[in-house]
Parts: structure tokens; C-alpha cells; sequence
């Protein structure tokens, strides 16, 4: 006979954080592939900011190694111009993912802000928001960024702008019900009595409710990001850097594609962003198991 | 009144001459409120008895057997290791009688319910046990039958009320497909008509409107109203058992009510055997001819519902019985108590009575063997090794009827 | 990078409000609103590049080609999605179904265009067992179909659109099947935990009466309304596919537009696309009220439990 009766106390502040975070931890170790996704994510992120020192870019083309086959020199080979391509690989997503979590943080943060306070405010002006929202889903992002870049010189930043106004419906929507449930359940309701500020409301007693919506939302935005610039990179409607959707911009327009020998040039950067995007998937997959505990087996809580 | 041929006809299989459930022929009605009112004579006089002093109960003779559960052992695999829902079950059901099955929440009830029609959930193990159903040609080990017989077996002979009915029925289909699926899936050939005739029966029995409740989909009907439906369609096939699983927890009090005296008019009205799960006492006490305790797992008394309510043997069935508030008013409630402690976690096993730790009435014993179940009087068996020290209620008001 | 287009701002403006028949020094709004008012009458003003030529004209020649490799790739990875879903959720034990489940969920990471480029490596270029020529000569099925060949070779030409449609086809139906693998694998697996199908178990109705009626039914439910919902994706979906290989459709003509600054062209296939968001999203909506009869008196206030 074990005495398993927990002390069903309510923890509170520092406790009770700590205890969400040792379960998280939990959670995340028992699922293998979200762990798999975990370390490939942190694998990319130390790579990115190690390359500039450890893997610097060449500087200059050397036209005697054009197209060269994977070596001890060359991990990956060369480009069109007799360039390292691992280099470029390891430098190639830096701006990428930094431009990702950029995006997913202000789309975030939109979503937040509208979501909490629209149905606090309530009436015409949530209902309004709604409609907004509404019509917001329906827009084709992917097209719609191609359009503007036909009117406008998109840079990066701008882009990762632009991406994230057009995504902050869906987790607005999200967050908007949340809270109209938890305001139904009375503890909010307590919270607005005590005339509390919004700024608390939104990070005090919401975000952290929310925090299942919020992470998931935040993997895909930055997934939808990934694709937008890789996309917009490849199709060349975005200023030359050096990153992984560049690199396939090149090696299509050199033809490499169709190039027996440049197989290298194209397959590297497309399976450097399938990782990235796999790394992705594998960690919301993680926490969608960790935030709804009956898709998991585990009934042991 | 009903064309009597096309139901009998229809709705009796070779060997069992059971009354259908539509009752509108006057002599059969009559015969069984007959029956019924000797019984209550009968148990009347029980109870008397009772008040009296000395404990006299009057064992059921010419029982018949129906059914009988051994030994039977389901644990679920879970990612704790194996937990273990029904841990050595013994029991047995009878022809015509009712049998209540009592216990806390997560004792297993619903566990041996499914069993009972193999129907358990799919991490479910049978680790050993059998479950031998006098169907109506020879015995069979209900845990030894292939799909197709327990396909055959299933509502025809034993239909189940489920726990959480309120979503038992396809939400994309009208219930009176519910109807037709079911008849069909065992009688080949029967027109729609037909056994639509026969749903609207039992609905209205159920006082449904049964057009209406026929026509309409899932989410169209009420909770109440799709309980009742459900038991309307678990007498569709007149099993010979109809397992009820908590039928009226989630529902207000005046639909327990209700649904309470529809099942028992149904009763009377027509043989089969029913087993109720309910947490409430008084309910099993007004329909129950049988009572079975149900801790950890384990049966560990069952008896008479005269018996285990008015001289409960296990500390157990005591301890439950104590703890319910007396319902008929103008009495004091200072005999109020309740069981302490929590029951044990099903996945550790143990060498020692279960109850054990939670018990008034624990010798040292106690803590090193098991209890197993044993008779105690015609009927009547107990798993506890103290059980002449548990005394007896002397106030039975606790779970009497307030009627 | 406006000489690369070969015009400058000026001189495209100057175009562009002659083509539209725009007065550009009027306020935006009222441009906006002519502009708006000629649109859905179905005159979306006439190409810059190709002056004379009308931009429904041109939407209308690529339309169909964008329609026929994106709708199919919709349709088969759908139905073979749908299979293999359902397979993997009733045979959760058998050795494939991590298989199949986890290849389904790679491949739903994976970005179209890359799949594209996968495929054009594995089949187009690499040589495999030592044959001389790769698997698929990938330079010769560039584009809708052979240069000079058209309806009058009859069925050869049926076989050339074929041939070329086919690696977008498979492109279109690969970067889709997982994710159909999964949400059917979701859906049914979440139907068969249904009270209402283990209550028909219990009923003892026959294996296939319940998986057909009582779990088919429901599981595609969610299935049947993200078709919906993905029809109207089938225009968006397509172009950096179409540019990939090549394939002259209504992807490849945007960005060809977007390339020349063909405003009028980009306007007129953009509001195309989105159209078809908006009208897919109301088919399916109306769908599903169709299909699930509980959504039909949803506003009525009943609250159901299923
Ligand atoms: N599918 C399952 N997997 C693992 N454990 C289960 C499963 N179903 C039930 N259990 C566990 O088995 C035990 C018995 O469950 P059961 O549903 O039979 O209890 P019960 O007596 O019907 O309870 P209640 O009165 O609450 O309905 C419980 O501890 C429960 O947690
Ligand atoms: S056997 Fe012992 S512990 Fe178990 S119920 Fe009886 S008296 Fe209590
Ligand atoms: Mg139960």
C-alpha cells in the first residue's frame, strides 16, 4: 500500500511554474520525436550562429572547381562559381529563422492583443473584428506577397511584417473564445472587478492559459514564414542574400537542376530546409501532446 | 390493441416462451401483476421480520441460474504497468431477478458490465476467468465465442444501457434507424414497418412521443429523452438480460424519478433479468431483488437487498450504507458517517484484504491474507474474515423508499 | 530593377492608365471603385505586355491547365489519403501503419515546391543502376504539352497532356496525401472511441454495417468539408510549381506578370485565386450543412453533446 494522496493545494507563483515546467520536461523526454525535433531544431540554431567563425563563406569564385563532387575539402562540394557549399549552408539560415521567429512574434503579439481585448470590449467593435477576421482567413497569403512584390521592393523585414498582418486571424479567433470561456468561468470576471490593467489582464491571467494555443500558433507561424520566404527567395521576388532559398534560386537558374554534377548544389539546400520545417513539426507535434493530455496514452495524471 | 400473432411471431425464439414486452394482451398482463404481488407480499413480510429483531430472511428457492461469472480477472494495460479493474469476480444472475451493483467510483463496475459482453475497451486483458451464459440450447464461455456468436449474443440476449448515453446514437442517422440497424442485424428480412410498430411501443411504454422521438436525430431529443430511447431500444430484441450502467446519474431528480418507475412497471410487466449499476442506494433498494458490493475490484458481499440492508456482513457495504443520508424526513441524521481514506491504486497487487486499511473492524489478519468470498447464509456470501462483528443497521430508513 | 524589366516606373504608369482606362490623378478611392465596378463585369482591362489582349483571355487559355493538373492532384491524393488513413486507423497493430503514419507525417512537412525538386532529382537526373539516361527524359515534358500538337492528334495529344502533366500531378498529390493520411487517420480513430459505435458493437450489428454507416459516415465528415476548403486552394497552390516545371498555367502566368509588371494580368488572376477561396469556403459550409445534421438547426439553440 503507497500513500499517493497528492496534497491537492493550489500552488501558486514560483511552484507553480516549476511544476508546469518539470511536467513539460516530462512530456517532451517521453516523446521520442519531439525530442528528435527538439535536438535537430538546436542542432540548426548552433550551426547558424557558430558558421561565421567556424565555416566563413568564400569570398571568391574559383573558376577551376566549378561543380565539384563532395570532398574532404568540400563536405558538400561546390557551386556554379567554385564556392564551398557547405559554408553557405551553415550560414544560409541564419536570417531565415531569425526572420521566422520575428514574424511569429508579431503575429503573436497581434493575435494576443486583439484576441483578449476584443471580446472584453465587446459589441460592435467585437463583432466587428470578427467579420475582419473572417474575411482575414480567406486572403491567399502565399499569391497576395507575390502580387505586392510586383508593386513594392520587398525587403526581409518587410516581409516578415507584411506575413505577419496577414496572420493574425487564426490565433485571434483562437484566443478570442478562450477568453470568452474563461470570462464565462468567474475567476476573470474577479480579476476585472479588482480594476486591474489590461496589460495584467492580457500577461497575468490569460497569456498564461493560453500558453497551448500560443506555442502551437508559434511553430506554424514560423513554418508558414519558412515557406514564404524560401518560396519568395526561390522565385527570385526577394533581394539576393546568402540563405537556403537563394541557393535553390541559383542553382535553378544555372540550370543546376537539370546538372548531373550540381545534384549537390540543389539537394543540399532543399533538405537543409526540410530538416528545419521536419524540426518544426516534430516539436508542435510535442507540445500538442503535452498541452492535451488525452491524446496522450499516458493516463497516469 | 396489437395484432398478436405478428409480435409473438416474430419476436419469440423456439424454446423460450417469454411474454413479449408489448403487454396489451389482458390475461398475460394480469398473471404477472398476480406474481408481482405475491412477491411484494413476500418481501413485505421480510421486513417485518427484520423489525422484529432476529434476522429471518427468506431465500428465493427455484432460482435459476442464468448466468455465472468465475473467478474472473481483467486488468487494462496502461502505461503504469497493468491495472487491474476486476481482480477475482465471482457471481451469478438469475432468472427474472434484479441484481444492484454498488460501489464507489472506479471499482470496476463498468468494467465486469463489459465484460459481460465481451465488449471491454480494446487495452482490456482477460487474464483468466470464465463467464458461463445458459443461453437457450447449451452453456457457453461468453470469453471463449468467436465474433460472429457474440455478434448473434449481443442485444439479443444481453443488451447494455450505457454510463454516458448521451451519445449513443449516430449522429447522422435518425433514431429510427438505431431501430431498424438493430433489428435487422439479427432478424434477416423483417419489414420496416414492422419493427417501427414495435419501437413505438416500447417508446410510448416509455412515455415518448414516439413519432416524434422516430423521426428526429440524436441531437434533437433531450437527455432524459435519449436515455429513455436507449432503454426503449435495449428491449427491442427481448433479451434475456439487461444490464443497466448508472442509468440516471446526470440526469435532475425528476427524470430519475421517472425513468425509475417506467423500468419498474417493465419489470413487472416481463421477464428478464436486469443488473443495475447505480451509486444510489435507494434506487437499488426499490428495484433490487439482489445486491452486490463491488470494492477494488473484488465482489465482496452479495446477498438478498433485505439482507445487505439491514444487516450488512462486510465493512464495506456498512460503511456505504451508513454514509447515506436518511431519506425519509422527521429523523435525525447523527448515525451519518463516511469511509475514510481512498481506495487502493489498482495497478499495485495485494496480499492482504484491500479494505483493509480503511477498515473499523481490521484484525491482523487482515493485513496478510486475502479475504475470500464465502456463504454466510442461503444466498447470502461475504469476503471478510470479521464479519459477525459488523452489526447491523438498525434503522433501515436509511435506504428505504420514501414511498 | 526596373531596367531589368525594360520600363520604367513613368513609363508603366503611363501604360497601365491607358490600358485600364484609369485617370490615375483622380482620388485613389474612386480609381479603386471604377476599377472595382469594370472588374465584375467581367472586364479586367487589357494586358500591358501584350496590348490588345484582353486579361480575361488570358486567364481563361491558362485556367484549365492550372484546374486539370491541381484538381487531379487534389482528387488522388484524397482518395489514396483517405484509404490509407482509414487503414491506418483500424490496423493499428500491424507493422505498416507506423509506416504508413510516419511517412504521411514527413511528407506533409515537406514544402510542395521541394517535393517538386525531389522529384525532379530522383526520376529527372540521377542515373540509377548504372543506366545511361535517367528514369524520366524530364527536358521533354516541360510545359502543358509538345509545341504544335493540339486536339487534332486526338488521342495523342490526350497522352502528351498526359505525360506532361504528370510530375506536377504527382508533385500536387504527394505534397497533399499526408496530410489527408493523417486527418483521416485522426478522424476515424476518434469516430471508432465513439459511445455510438461501441453501442452498435453492442447491438451486434455486422462489422461492415458499423464501419460503413456508423463509422464512415462521421469520420469523413471533416474530410468532406476540407476538400471543400482546399478546392479553393487549387489556384493559389500552383506557383512555384508551375514555374518549376515549366508549366504554362495561371501560376506561371502571375509571375510572369509580376516579373513584367503586367498589372492588369496580376490584378486579374489575383482576384481569380481569391474568388476561389471565397466560393469554395461557402460550398463548404453548405456542405457540411448537408452532410451533418446537427449543424442544420445549430442556431436554434440546441446544445448536443456528441
Ligand atoms: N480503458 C481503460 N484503460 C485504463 N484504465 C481504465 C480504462 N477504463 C477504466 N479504467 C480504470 O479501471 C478502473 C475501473 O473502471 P470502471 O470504469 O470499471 O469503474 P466504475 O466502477 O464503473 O466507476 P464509475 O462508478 O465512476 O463509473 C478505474 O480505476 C479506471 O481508472
Ligand atoms: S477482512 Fe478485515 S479488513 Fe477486510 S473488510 Fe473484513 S475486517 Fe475489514
Ligand atoms: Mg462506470
Amino acid at each position: 500500500m503507497t500513500k499517493t494522496n497528492q496534497e491537492s493545494k493550489i500552488l501558486t507563483g514560483k511552484d507553480y511554474w516549476l511544476k508546469k515546467l518539470k511536467n513539460a520536461f516530462r512530456v517532451i523526454t517521453s516523446d521520442k520525436i519531439g525530442l528528435i525535433g527538439f535536438f535537430l531544431l538546436l542542432i540548426i540554431i548552433v550551426i547558424s550562429l557558430l558558421a561565421p567563425y567556424v565555416f566563413p563563406l568564400d569570398t571568391r569564385s574559383d573558376p577551376t572547381k566549378i561543380f565539384q563532387p563532395p570532398s574532404e575539402d568540400h563536405l558538400l562540394g561546390t557551386d556554379h562559381m567554385g564556392r564551398d557549399i557547405w559554408a553557405q549552408i551553415a550560414n544560409g539560415g541564419r536570417n531565415l529563422l531569425l526572420l521566422a521567429v520575428i514574424t511569429a512574434v508579431i503575429s503573436i503579439l497581434i493575435g494576443i492583443v486583439l484576441g483578449t481585448i476584443s471580446p472584453l470590449i465587446g459589441g460592435k467593435f467585437d463583432e466587428v473584428l470578427l467579420f475582419l477576421a473572417d474575411v482575414w482567413l480567406t486572403i491567399p497569403r502565399f499569391p497576395l506577397l507575390v502580387v505586392l512584390s510586383g508593386f513594392f521592393r520587398l525587403s526581409s523585414l518587410v516581409l516578415a511584417l507584411i506575413l505577419a498582418i496577414l496572420s493574425w486571424a487564426g490565433l485571434y479567433r483562437n484566443i478570442r473564445s478562450e477568453v470568452l470561456s474563461l470570462k464565462e468561468r468567474d475567476y476573470l470576471e474577479a480579476a476585472e472587478m479588482l480594476d486591474l490593467s489590461m496589460f495584467h489582464l492580457i500577461f497575468k491571467e490569460i497569456t498564461p492559459n493560453m500558453m497551448s494555443f500560443i506555442s502551437l500558433n508559434f511553430t506554424l507561424m514560423m513554418r508558414h514564414a519558412i515557406y514564404a520566404q524560401v518560396g519568395l527567395f526561390f522565385l527570385g521576388l526577394l533581394p539576393m542574400e546568402v540563405n537556403w532559398g537563394v541557393m535553390l534560386n541559383i542553382a535553378w537558374a544555372q540550370g543546376a537542376i537539370y546538372h548531373p554534377d550540381a545534384t549537390m548544389f540543389i539537394l543540399a539546400p532543399a533538405m537543409a530546409i526540410s530538416l528545419l520545417i521536419l524540426s518544426l513539426v516534430w516539436i508542435n507535434r510535442a507540445l500538442e501532446n503535452l498541452f492535451n493530455p488525452a491524446l496522450r496514452t499516458d493516463k497516469s495524471d | 390493441m396489437t395484432d398478436k400473432n405478428s409480435n409473438t411471431n416474430y419476436y419469440s425464439r423456439p424454446g423460450n416462451n417469454r411474454d413479449p414486452i408489448n403487454n396489451d394482451r389482458p390475461d398475460t398482463a394480469d398473471e404477472i401483476k398476480e406474481q408481482t404481488e405475491a412477491q411484494k407480499v413476500k418481501s413485505e413480510s421480510a421486513v417485518a421480520d427484520l423489525d422484529g429483531g432476529d434476522l429471518k430472511i427468506n431465500p428465493k428457492t427455484d432460482r435459476n441460474k442464468l448466468m455465472e461469472v468465475k473467478n474472473l480477472h481483467i486488468a487494462y494495460n496502461t502505461d503504469r504497468g497493468k491495472l487491474h479493474a476486476v481482480n477475482g469476480v465471482d457471481f451469478s444472475i438469475y432468472n427474472n431477478e434484479t441484481t444492484a451493483v454498488i460501489g464507489e467510483s472506479g471499482c470496476g463496475k463498468t468494467t465486469l458490465c463489459l465484460a459481460l459482453l465481451k465488449l471491454t475497451e480494446k487495452n482490456a486483458r482477460y487474464l483468466s476467468g470464465e463467464i458461463i451464459y445458459q443461453g437457450d440450447e447449451q452453456e457457453k464461455n461468453i470469453l471463449k465465442l468467436d465474433e460472429g456468436e457474440l455478434r448473434k449474443l449481443r442485444w439479443s440476449d444481453i443488451s447494455l444501457v450505457f454510463q454516458a448515453s448521451q451519445s449513443v446514437f449516430n449522429p447522422v442517422i435518425k433514431i429510427k434507424e438505431h431501430f431498424i440497424d438493430t433489428v435487422r442485424a439479427h432478424q434477416r428480412g423483417l419489414s420496416a414497418k414492422k419493427i417501427l410498430k414495435r419501437a413505438r411501443n416500447l417508446l410510448e411504454q416509455m412515455q415518448l412521443d414516439a413519432d416524434r422521438v422516430l423521426s428526429s436525430y440524436a441531437h434533437e431529443l433531450s437527455g432524459g429523452m435519449k436515455q429513455r430511447t436507449l432503454i426503449a431500444l435495449s428491449f427491442i430484441l427481448e433479451p434475456k438480460i439487461v444490464i443497466f450502467d448508472e442509468p440516471t446519474t446526470a440526469l435532475d431528480v425528476l427524470t430519475q424519478r421517472k425513468i425509475l418507475d417506467l423500468l419498474k412497471t417493465i419489470k413487472e410487466k416481463n421477464d428478464f433479468s436486469l443488473i443495475i449499476i447505480t451509486h444510489d442506494l435507494a434506487i437499488s433498494a426499490e428495484l433490487a431483488d439482489n445486491v452486490a458490493t463491488m470494492y477494488a475490484g473484488k465482489i465482496v458481499e452479495y446477498g438478498p437487498v433485505e439482507s445487505i440492508y439491514y444487516q450488512p456482513r462486510h465493512p464495506y457495504s456498512y460503511g456505504l450504507i451508513k454514509a447515506v443520508p436518511k431519506i425519509v424526513a422527521g429523523e435525525g441524521e447523527e448515525g451519518l458517517t463516511s469511509i475514510t481514506g481512498k481506495p487502493p491504486d489498482l495497478i499495485e497487487i495485494q496480499e492482504q484484504c484491500s479494505f483493509a486499511p480503511r477498515c473499523d473492524f481490521a484484525s491482523s489478519k487482515c493485513y496478510n491474507t486475502i479475504p475470500s468470498l464465502n456463504n454466510i447464509a442461503e444466498g447470502h456470501q461475504v469476503a471478510c474474515f470479521n464479519y459477525q462483528e459488523v452489526p447491523s443497521i438498525k434503522d433501515g430508513s436509511h435506504v428505504q423508499n420514501s414511498d | 530593377m526596373i531596367a531589368q524589366y525594360g520600363m520604367s516606373m513613368s513609363e508603366a504608369r503611363a501604360r497601365a492608365s491607358a490600358l485600364y482606362a484609369l485617370d490615375l490623378d483622380a482620388p485613389l478611392i474612386q480609381q479603386y471603385f471604377s476599377y472595382m465596378s469594370r472588374m465584375i463585369r467581367g472586364d479586367m482591362g487589357q494586358s500591358i505586355r501584350s496590348p490588345g489582349v484582353r486579361v480575361s483571355w488570358i486567364i481563361l487559355a491558362r485556367l484549365p491547365w492550372t484546374l486539370f493538373t491541381v484538381g487531379t492532384g487534389l482528387i488522388l491524393s484524397c482518395l489514396i489519403g483517405v484509404f490509407l488513413g482509414t487503414i491506418s486507423a483500424f490496423r493499428r497493430d500491424k507493422w505498416y501503419e507506423p509506416i504508413i503514419t510516419g511517412t504521411s507525417s514527413i511528407i506533409s512537412a515537406i514544402p510542395d515546391f521541394l517535393i517538386g525538386i525531389f522529384l525532379i532529382i530522383i526520376f529527372g537526373i540521377i542515373t540509377w543502376f548504372g543506366r545511361s539516361e535517367p528514369l524520366i527524359p524530364i527536358h521533354s515534358m516541360r510545359g502543358t504539352s509538345t509545341p504544335g500538337m493540339s486536339w487534332d492528334d486526338g488521342i495523342f495529344y490526350l497522352w502528351d497532356i498526359l505525360v506532361h502533366g504528370f510530375l506536377p500531378i504527382t508533385t500536387y498529390a504527394l505534397a497533399q496525401i499526408g496530410m489527408w493520411v493523417l486527418l483521416m487517420k485522426g478522424s476515424t480513430t476518434s469516430t471508432l472511441n465513439k459511445d455510438y459505435v461501441r453501442l452498435a458493437e453492442a447491438r451486434g450489428l455486422k462489422n461492415s454495417k458499423i464501419m460503413s454507416r456508423y463509422v464512415s459516415r462521421n469520420a469523413l465528415l471533416p474530410i468532406a468539408t476540407e476538400f471543400a476548403m482546399r478546392m479553393g486552394f487549387i489556384l493559389g497552390g500552383s506557383l512555384i510549381i508551375e514555374q518549376l516545371f515549366v508549366y504554362e498555367g495561371l501560376g506561371l502566368e502571375l509571375l510572369n506578370a509580376v516579373h513584367n509588371r503586367d498589372y492588369p494580368v496580376m490584378q486579374g488572376i489575383f482576384l481569380v485565386i481569391t474568388s476561389c477561396i471565397v466560393f469554395a469556403n461557402l460550398f463548404a459550409e453548405l456542405l457540411y450543412g448537408i452532410l451533418d445534421p446537427r449543424t442544420r438547426i445549430r442556431r436554434s439553440g440546441s446544445n448536443d453533446q456528441n
